[in-house]
């Protein structure tokens, strides 16, 4: 799976004979009800080196945030269930963890940023609490040695620190939102989630918020997997870009791969349906249709009915995987095909 | 915060005014007064002296000009029936109330809580399903049958408790307790875990799991204390019910209480009995309500930044404010 | 079809399968269903017992056969006069049910405008109805009930008024806050703009769009109405035996409780089913009408 070249940055802590933070391999999560099974995530499989940063791209609805709690194996149960795969996080299995373990690793080791800022926060605890309650658990120290690296972490972040004594609801939302952020790294995780942290947030806030987390990020040197669906961020900070679309992935490659040599229907559609700055007067073009229903997902491809490119194959037969270099793969019947291009491509 | 319970005892004022109005006024109209019932036992001068001296030769307003009169002195009147101060009376009676209410509320708090939290956590198991079930029956049952019941069982068939009276301690509590108790713990445990349910889908939570906050810590510590609103609120209104007597529990078990004395009084007609009891226990329920106020203001910070608020805002902006609506106008 | 029938008959639609879901809910909820049926079998004995259950299994009396424990012939036994005493809660169930019934309509009739009004119109209008609800539900309400009966007198449309009149304050409150929450809406300031009148706009647009607490509100209300009446007719103030309410059969029973319990076990358990089944479908209603409320 990786063999090709790279940068390590950090072999002295890498296990023998891997260098990845994270290994998730053939991951399916279901949401199963009386009524009906929401296939969220449907065997995936993704990699992650120390240092790197992931952007996992999609709609609402693609399995993005149920991968990432997967990691942190806190898929609500019920009604989640994780059908099969195995997810490595430096080594160790999180799925077949101990509660004990798994108290242990969640915090410390892997953390995460989750979307609302507004509704992550607990509202009775002060912020310093909070950020305080995780080092407690995980570093072996007093409370009151505790609360003095809470306030570091505010300081860290950008927020004064005797505003630790004070309650969520005394900060804006983008000042929670740098609480939370503060809580995620208070024990200098290897390996950071961020689900849409800067989506609740007005576009100024937004991009303070992005410089402070690439800035930690050197700082610390964590790994991080980047969940958004916003483009723009991804082109900012991410090394590589994993597009899901109905539970899975459907186009991977380094930033260059998949913004420059785009293969995949969807992922151009998705370029396609973004405002062109250097042509104002171009249309907008909205990818058609609407997402499948996750519980009914067609035996095809699960694109296939709002591809243009689409043939009856694609929509009887699962798609297929396909392999542009050792960095970059599409899952696309259609290039079984030795001519076929996609649009993007002829273009440029 | 000193001022907010300043205001709360003021708003007391207006409730007294308006229960011992109506309360003094229905007694009027229903048929009878205390002394016709105690008639008998006097000569016709003295009856007729009676009535002068209570004021029932003159009109309704006249009798509660004259109680209002006395309670601005301080005093809740007498009772014609019981000749005794109606105070006096009263504070005979609450001890008796006070217990049963305090021991009934207590045992509900301590079974009802762990439940509900367990309900909740463990929604649509057997557990879960099994208390639904059992309160939502308890719910159900009047009091005054269960009562009966449970002195059928546990007094007359088994002999292990009295079934009327205060007079063996702890021993004679106990049916009183679970009768009443039985109620309050459906209603507690119903809203524990409907609470907690709430609660516990939130996204805090899972912020609090993804620190590694182990299991029984986010449930007793995180998710609860987000719960306690809800709950304290029911605790709140039930001992306020209890307070004011558990009329028919104290009617099933000889229970010498103030709910009891207040039914007596009533068919007695002794209006300032009734005036007086009625008074003193929407006294009693404010106090508890202050106390739950002041609770919530202890578990959730965002209402105790309301309770100080207005206070600041109306020292700030009292000054200009006038010129401005003057202006306006 | 034209544009506008065209949209009557999408909303039509819209809150047809709005009613399914409701009742798929409800269906599925075992408890409610099962309440459902209990009240089904109540109401049709309630509404019919006159028709066939002959006047002299009810009063006729018969001495040989007195204070006999339940037996085949007796399913709940006989009590001081020999009646038998399940023949004689069958027959009650009309007393029980009818009270129920109208207490909860008197104090719908009466609390649900008082809301709605305090609700919609605010400011001192608001504060001044609410300000009496607060005296009158300072009185706990049994000995508001109590003290109605006395005045009104002992006859059971009295006992209605007063277990009725005792319960408005909840009908107020609970209408006021679902109010409140809808009348910020933008369909109502919408038919504000139309020139519509308040109690058009309140009985056309808010109270058909916060009906849910209290229908809810009204079923658990009958509940307690049923405990309420019998409660009182047990403190000697409401129905009195001979009749054969449950309350006042238990009343009548009591005298005889010590080796004859049952003659109390089984009105009691009358009312308990009843208020049992009023509550659970209450419970279903609350949870088919707002199910995030559950899930």
């Amino acid at each position: 799976m990786s063999e090709y070249n790279m940068e390590n940055k950090n072999p002295a802590e890498a296990p023998a004979g891997t260098d990845n933070i994270l290994e998730i391999r053939d991951l399916t999560v279901h949401f199963v009800t009386e009524d009906e099974t929401v296939e969220a995530v449907n065997d995936i499989s993704m990699h992650l080196k120390k240092g790197e940063i992931l952007g996992l791209v999609g709609e609402t609805g693609a399995g993005k945030t149920t991968t990432a709690l997967a990691i942190l194996n806190l898929v609500p149960n019920p009604p989640g269930v994780i059908k099969s795969g195995s997810i490595l996080v430096d080594g160790k299995d999180v799925l077949k963890m101990s509660v004990r373990e798994l108290e242990q690793t969640r915090g410390s080791d892997i953390s995460m940023i989750f979307q609302d800022p507004m509704t992550s926060l607990n509202p009775v605890f002060t912020v310093g609490d909070q950020i305080a309650e995780s080092v407690m658990l995980h570093e072996n120290c007093t409370k009151a040695q505790a609360y003095e690296r809470a306030e570091e972490m505010l300081e860290l972040v950008g927020i004064p620190r005797e505003r630790a004594h004070e309650y969520p609801h005394q900060f804006s939302g983008g000042m929670k939102q740098r609480v939370v952020i503060a809580i995620a790294l208070a024990c200098n995780p290897k390996l950071l989630l961020c689900d849409e942290p800067t989506t609740a947030l007005d576009v100024t806030i937004q991009a303070q918020v992005l410089d402070l987390m690439l800035e930690l990020k050197e700082k610390l040197n964590t790994s991080m997997v980047f969940i958004t669906h916003d483009l723009g961020i991804i082109a900012e900070i991410c090394d590589r870009v994993a597009v899901m679309y109905a539970g899975r992935i459907i186009e991977e490659g380094t930033l260059e791969d998949v913004f420059n040599r785009t293969k995949h229907p969807y992922t151009e559609g998705l370029f396609n349906s973004l405002p062109n700055i250097e042509d104002r007067t171009a249309e907008l073009k909205p990818i058609p249709g609407l997402m499948p229903d996750p519980t009914k997902l067609p035996k095809g491809c699960a694109f296939a009915p709002r591809c243009p490119y689409a043939t009856d194959a694609c929509i009887d037969t699962p798609q297929d995987r396909h392999r542009f270099s050792d960095t970059h793969f599409v899952l696309c019947s259609r290039y079984k095909e030795p001519g076929f291009r996609i649009q993007r491509e002829e273009i440029s | 915060m000193h001022r907010y319970i300043i205001k709360r005892v003021l708003m007391l004022i207006p409730i007294i005014l308006g229960v011992s109005f109506i309360v003094f006024f229905m007694m009027d109209m229903a048929e009878g007064n205390a002394l016709d019932l105690i008639g008998l036992e006097y000569s016709e001068e003295k009856l007729a002296e009676l009535y002068r001296q209570y004021g029932y030769d003159r009109s309704v307003f006249y009798r509660y000009f004259l109680y209002m009169k006395n309670l601005l002195h301080g005093s809740l009147g007498q009772s014609i029936i019981y000749k005794k101060d109606v105070w006096e009376l009263y504070m005979q009676r609450l001890p008796a109330t006070l217990k049963l209410a305090s021991a009934s509320v207590l045992v509900a708090v301590v079974l009802s809580i762990p439940l509900g939290i367990k309900a909740a956590t463990t929604h649509g198991s057997l557990v879960d399903n099994t208390s639904m079930v059992v309160s939502i029956v308890g719910l159900s049952m009047p009091n005054y049958w269960l009562g009966l019941m449970l002195a059928v069982l546990f007094a007359q068939k088994l002999h292990w408790l009295p079934s009327s009276g205060d007079l063996n301690g702890i021993k004679s509590l106990i049916l009183p307790a679970i009768t009443v108790g039985t109620g309050l713990m459906a209603t507690m445990t119903r809203t524990t875990r409907s609470s907690m349910l709430d609660v516990i889908r939130q996204d805090y939570l899972r912020t609090a799991r993804a620190k590694g906050v182990p299991e029984k810590v986010v449930i007793n510590k995180h998710a609860l204390r987000n719960a306690l609103i809800p709950i304290i609120t029911v605790v709140g209104t039930e001992m306020g019910k209890a307070l004011g007597g558990a009329v028919v529990t104290e009617n099933v078990f000889a229970w010498p209480g103030v709910g009891r004395l207040i039914i007596d009084s009533v068919n007695q007609r002794d209006t300032a009995v009734v005036t007086g009891c009625i008074i003193l226990t929407a006294v009693l329920i404010s106090i508890v309500q202050l106390i739950v106020d002041i609770l919530y203001a202890f578990v959730d910070p965002r209402l105790r930044a309301q309770y100080s608020a207005p206070r600041k805002k109306k020292a700030k902006a009292a000054p200009p404010a006038a010129p401005e609506r003057r202006a306006a106008a | 079809m034209s544009k506008g029938k065209e949209i009557a008959a999408v909303t039509a639609a819209g809150t047809k399968s709005k009613r399914r879901d409701i009742w798929r809910r409800f269906r599925r909820n075992k408890g409610a269903m099962l309440g459902m049926l209990i009240l089904i079998v109540l109401i049709l004995v309630g509404a019919t017992v006159d028709f066939w259950l002959p006047e002299d299994w009810i009063v006729g009396q018969n001495l040989t056969e007195k204070l006999q424990h339940p037996s085949a012939k007796h399913l709940f036994g006989t009590d001081e006069l020999g009646r038998d005493l399940f023949w004689r809660t069958v027959y009650g169930t009309r007393f029980s049910l009818a009270i129920g019934f109208v207490a909860v309509i008197i104090s719908a009739l009466i609390g649900v405008p008082l809301g709605a009004v305090a609700g919609y119109y605010g400011g001192k209008i608001e504060t001044v109805i609410m300000r009496i609800t607060d005296i009158f539900s300072a009185i706990p309400s049994i000995l508001m009930a109590i003290a109605i009966v006395s005045v009104l007198g002992r006859t059971t449309i009295n006992l209605m008024l007063a277990v009725g009149i005792a319960a408005v304050p909840q009908f107020t409150r609970v209408t006021r806050a679902s109010v409140l929450t809808v009348k910020n809406e933008e369909y109502i300031e919408a038919a504000r703009a139309l020139g519509k009148t308040d109690p058009y706009i309140i009985f056309r647009h808010i109270l058909p769009n916060c009906l849910s607490p209290i229908i809810v509100q009204t079923t658990l209300r009958v509940a307690g109405a049923i405990i309420s009446a019998s409660s009182l007719s047990f403190l000697g103030i409401g129905i009195k035996p001979p009749t054969p309410e449950w309350g006042a059969l238990l009343t009548a029973g009591k005298t005889y409780i010590m080796g004859y319990s049952y003659l109390c076990l089984f009105p009691g358990l009358a009312i308990m089913i009843t208020v049992l089944a009023f509550n659970m479908v209450g419970d279903g209603l609350r949870d088919a009408l707002d199910p995030k409320l559950k899930n």
